[in-house]
């Protein structure tokens, strides 16, 4: 069985996901139920999202999970 | 409840002042002042603001004990003191690290306070017709643990205490006000750090 260990970085594209959308940090927050502070946390990647969080957004940008949260160069195109 | 609570902080809050008022009154002059040929406004002004003291203590030890035992009392007091923000999971996260932290940290204090309060270092001199192989200059180092406080004991011996680590001890109340500083200082400041990063 696999081991994996070590700290994995994640990386994600809620900003470029929001740009497009063209919506404010501000709507986003609210329309997930988190504060401003926390999206803007979560776009400079310093903050990892919960799976219900993360599950949220998925569901707000109308993709899947793996979309948004990515080890980089295991992003899918 | 929840009104009852409400008023009883209310009423803390605002008769402070008054408390106030009464305490620096009677500082300033006293009682025996005030009241010698005292108009009937002052009289009335001075038993107000006496009734209103033992009240306002009365109030606030069944607050503090409310405090203590109550969990809905302490969440809803001690939130805004303790600098408490959990509107969203990053501040439950950075509320959890934050906790961590002044917790590892009073820790460490209360252990240094403990080995502080049972540690105890003394240089003493004694007179020549006591002195071992010529020396009449000694440092003693001790530990002991006591559950009580014991009442000083006299010293029969004629030996001139020139250095007492316990002279530097600190009063309880002293310790629990660093204690209470400490963990409130260290959980906002890695609070803080949490929210910076």
């Amino acid at each position: 069985m696999p081991r994996i260990v070590g700290k994995l970085t994640i990386y994600n594209c809620i900003q470029e996901l929001r740009h497009d959308k063209n919506i404010t940090q501000q709507d986003l927050a609210d329309a997930v139920d988190v504060t401003r502070a926390t999206i803007i946390a979560l776009e400079k990647g310093s903050y990892n999202p919960s799976l219900e969080l993360a599950f949220r957004l998925a569901k707000f940008f109308e993709t899947d999970i793996e979309e948004i949260f990515y080890e980089r160069g295991s992003r899918r195109e | 409840m929840n009104k009852i609570i409400r008023l009883i902080q209310t009423y803390l809050m605002f008769g402070f002042p008054f408390v106030m008022i009464c305490m620096v009154w009677e500082t300033i002059y006293t009682e025996n002042k005030i009241l010698k040929d005292a108009t009937t406004l002052t009289r009335t002004l001075w038993d107000a603001l006496g009734w209103n003291l033992m009240l306002w203590f009365a109030v606030l030890i069944i607050f503090l004990v409310m405090l203590v035992a109550v969990p809905s009392v302490r969440e809803k007091t001690l939130r805004r003191l303790a600098n408490l923000k959990d509107r969203d999971e990053r501040e439950e996260y950075i509320t959890g690290k934050a906790s961590r932290a002044a917790y590892i940290s009073t820790l460490s204090l209360m252990i240094f306070f403990l080995f502080f309060s049972i540690f105890s270092f003394n240089i003493y001199r004694v007179p020549q017709t006591e002195a071992i192989n010529g020396k009449h200059l000694f440092a003693s180092i001790s530990i002991g643990f006591n559950l009580l406080d014991k009442p000083a004991v006299e010293n029969y011996s004629k030996k001139e205490v020139l250095f007492k680590s316990k002279n530097f001890s600190l009063s309880t109340s002293a310790i629990i006000l660093i204690l209470l500083g400490w963990q409130l200082l260290i959980f906002n400041l890695t609070a803080r750090k949490e929210r910076l990063k």
